[in-house]
């Protein structure tokens, strides 16, 4: 069964309302929310005098924090699916609830990897302030987990759309259990590529749209069978293009 | 421009005294004596509908009992198709797995792909064979009512083991296992009650007068997006006829072993394959050719999967892999088809929109007759229709159920919020309003043996059979599907509408059984991991 149309519009704009919100925070930074700039404190290699006054300047908390932004922002737009299937296999009234903790449990995928995420790069920005290098080494191990069998796995799985309980607490269970679980193979997929705009000494903003565009790409596609394989994916570019064109052709009456 | 007749493979009996048959066996003997890495092989052609071939360990060890399916273990295959010097990547990328099933692209993709193995079936026929310029590829239709010949018995020349010359049969086919078609309208049973349908799908233009399917079911399933998660819905060709008779001529060896044609990943190794799509397709232009009903205007049908960002439709044309790369509209007529850039023709011998069914289906969901049933008043003309309706899920079964050897049982447990609505929706029904459709699914159901059937009751009332063609492949997790298994909807509106009048509809379970045709493997089930009802109204 499908949500009704106007179900449907309702949600893709909330989300994307949102997404767009928490964007526009990202990009304009007001109370520098997201302290990338601010970690490269230090030019004279890791201390504890050095980790400390960068943590000073950038408490964990806030970096924490400014990951979950960046998590919100680049992934809401993903979980439109998800939610329509949530809904759907909800009462009417179960809708909002149940979406809300499967977002929950997808954020707290992330968040939990978040810790690690943010203790790595406060480690590569005391080891190598101000390098290019701890990016380009993570963009390298994104490469080639891009294109790995184990990356295909958890793609594949981030279509495993569980059956929901829908009556008393299981029903708010299970939906918390399919966001962390659809947040976990989010992570297993797409780990190295987030933190790569992170380790970026410049050019963060523009390295995180390309990675959001790259990523709901390819939780677009369909699931395959994991293998070595060099595949863009590129659908979401491709939906875009057919879409425009048939646009195109609408208002050329060819079509 | 010529026009390709298409004819009953059961002319002179069946046999290769038909001279189409005649000619196809020996052009398909051609094609399977060329290896798999050259795309017009037989072997490379099955593999575009699908395949269990690449790479060989394809069926997962969650499955072990059908490594018999897997290329590598089936006799029919060829030793000349040196199976195991598979294509380059390039190609089976560009060709292999493409079929379209649940989906509302099903008919024009298996259009296209007959379309192309004719012509290159022809093209042997022609040059290499000196065989009849005229031939076109045969249809074998198992719904006819013929007096002179039992028709939903596969034809002759398919079962005989030497061709007239005393050579091997290449229409013969050690792994297929059934031989007739039930036709009929009971349980588990073939026909083409389809061709009733006024509906293309849910995407098609003109909007559907009434609320929920106002037939039951669309004729060529429900509009595809850009992602084929679970829950799609299979139209009403598609399941019966079309999954039916892959099943029943699938059929099952004394292991319980499920045939070629019952697996969309070795149906099409079996050549009867073709004459069984060719007959669907035979349906679809007489659905077509009554002038009642359209296909659908949508511009992501007519432009086909690419809309959505998936691949193009694609057939190989020669042995280098040269693709026809086509979209629905391109097929969607038979007189007036865009093949590899020039316009081709066929036809079929009989265009009758129906051959076993001749009228309507006794209790349609049609608005007007469920009107009268309810006791409403014609009210059609000033009710308004929308075409947004809401589907809203009333009830639930809680766990996973399973079919161990042929059946099981389960409450689906209603909300009592949502099943008020329904109730005040009859009550609301003689204003102009009409009383909610209520829908039953049965949600991710996973498995083998896909030539079985599932039947549903529901308070012990008979509401329909299914096939379950498809479900190892849909069940498996890194495959197309993700292993969201097969989805199943059933329109229990008449059920419901009944307990209505016999004031019962203030329920607060319904109960569901669900049946299968056949017992299944020992140590195998089949599982259903929900079992929903949801309210459709205006």
């Amino acid at each position: 069964m499908k949500l009704s149309w106007k179900n449907r519009i309702t949600i893709n704009l909330v989300i994307i309302s949102i997404s767009l919100f928490v964007w526009v925070l990202l990009l304009i930074n007001p109370g520098h929310i997201m302290t990338i700039e601010h970690c490269h404190v230090s030019t004279s290699g890791p201390s504890t005098a050095s980790l400390q006054m960068l943590l000073e300047m950038n408490p964990f908390s806030s970096q924490l924090i400014g990951w979950g932004i960046m998590v919100v922002a680049m992934m809401l737009p993903k979980l439109i699916v998800p939610i329509q299937y949530i809904c759907i296999q909800n009462f009417k009234e179960n809708r909002l609830l149940t979406s809300l903790l499967f977002v929950f449990g997808y954020v707290s995928a992330w968040m939990l990897v978040g810790v690690f995420m943010v203790g790595a790069i406060i480690s590569l920005n005391l080891l190598l302030p101000m390098s290019y290098i701890p990016a380009l080494g993570v963009f390298f191990i994104a490469v080639i987990w891009q294109f790995s069998p184990i990356k295909q796995r958890c793609l594949n799985q981030g279509h495993d759309h569980r059956r929901l309980a829908v009556f008393g607490w299981p029903a708010y269970r299970d939906a918390f259990l399919f966001g962390l679980m659809h947040g976990t193979w989010c992570v297993g997929s797409g780990w190295a590529l987030m933190l790569w705009p992170m380790l970026l000494p410049n050019g963060h903003n523009l390295a995180m749209i390309m990675v959001t565009f790259i990523m709901l790409s390819e939780h677009l596609e369909h699931p395959q069978i994991p293998r070595w394989r060099i595949d863009f994916r590129t659908k979401l570019l491709r939906i875009l293009v057919a879409q425009t064109q048939i646009k195109l052709k609408q208002v050329q009456g060819t079509i | 421009m010529a026009t390709f007749t298409r004819k009953n493979a059961w002319n002179n009996n069946g046999t290769f005294d038909n001279p189409d048959l005649l000619w196809y066996a020996k052009a398909v003997q051609v094609m399977q004596s060329r290896p798999i890495s050259d795309p017009t092989s037989w072997w490379f052609y099955a593999a575009i509908h699908g395949e269990y071939l690449l790479p060989a360990s394809m069926i997962p060890s969650s499955f072990p009992d059908y490594q018999y399916l897997n290329w590598i273990n089936i006799s029919y295959i060829a030793t000349t198709a040196k199976i195991d010097k598979i294509p380059a990547q390039k190609l089976t990328d560009l060709f292999w797995d493409q079929c379209q099933h649940a989906t509302w692209y099903f008919l024009p993709w298996h259009r296209g792909y007959l379309v192309s193995i004719e012509n290159i079936l022809r093209d042997i026929i022609i040059n290499q064979l000196k065989g009849p310029e005229d031939w076109a590829l045969p249809y074998w239709n198992y719904l006819n009512q013929s007096t002179q010949n039992t028709e939903q018995n596969i034809p002759p020349a398919f079962t005989d083991v030497s061709l007239p010359d005393g050579k091997p049969n290449p229409l013969h086919v050690v792994e297929r296992y059934g031989s007739i078609i039930e036709i009929g309208n009971a349980e588990n049973s073939a026909n083409d009650i389809c061709q009733f349908d006024t509906i293309y799908s849910d995407g098609s233009s003109p909007a559907p007068l009434g609320p929920g399917d106002s037939t039951g079911y669309f004729y060529s399933g429900g509009e595809t997006g850009f992602m084929h998660e679970g829950g799609s819905e299979t139209g009403d060709i598609e399941m019966n006829p079309h999954n039916f008779v892959h099943g029943m001529v699938g059929g099952r060896n004394k292991k319980k072993q499920t045939g070629l044609m019952g697996v969309p990943n070795t149906a099409a190794l079996d050549p009867v394959f073709y004459l069984h799509h060719a007959n669907v397709d035979r349906m679809w232009a007489a659905w077509n050719e009554t002038g009642k009903n359209e296909n659908s205007s949508k511009p992501s049908w007519l432009v086909g999967p690419s809309a959505h960002g998936n691949s193009r439709f694609a057939m190989p044309l020669d042995l280098k892999g040269n693709p026809w790369f086509y979209t629905p509209a391109d097929t969607q007529s038979t007189n007036n088809l865009k093949y590899n850039g020039t316009t081709y023709s066929y036809t079929y011998d009989d265009l009758s929109l129906t051959s076993f069914e001749k009228a309507p289906p006794s209790e349609p969901m049609r608005i007007s007759e469920r009107f009268a049933k309810l006791g409403i008043r014609d009210l059609h003309n000033v009710i308004k229709m929308t075409n947004d309706r809401k589907t809203e899920l009333v009830g639930a079964s809680s766990g996973t159920l399973k079919i161990k050897n042929s059946e099981t049982q389960a409450t689906v447990k209603l909300n009592t919020t949502a099943w008020e609505s329904v109730s005040r929706s009859f009550f609301i029904a003689p204003i102009p309003s009409i009383p909610d459709e209520v829908f039953l699914q049965l949600e991710g159901v996973n498995g083998g043996s896909d030539s079985n059937f599932l039947s549903v009751y529901v308070n012990e009332k008979f509401v329909k059979s299914v096939s379950l063609f498809g479900l190892l492949s849909a069940s498996m997790k890194n495959n197309f599907h993700g292993g969201a298994g097969l989805t199943f909807k059933f329109n229990i509106t008449n059920i419901i509408d009944d307990l209505h009048l016999a004031g019962n509809i203030d329920i607060d379970s319904l109960n569901v059984q669900v049946k299968a045709k056949d017992a299944l493997h020992k140590g195998d089930e089949i599982t259903i991991d929900r079992i929903g009802v949801y309210r459709v109204s205006q």
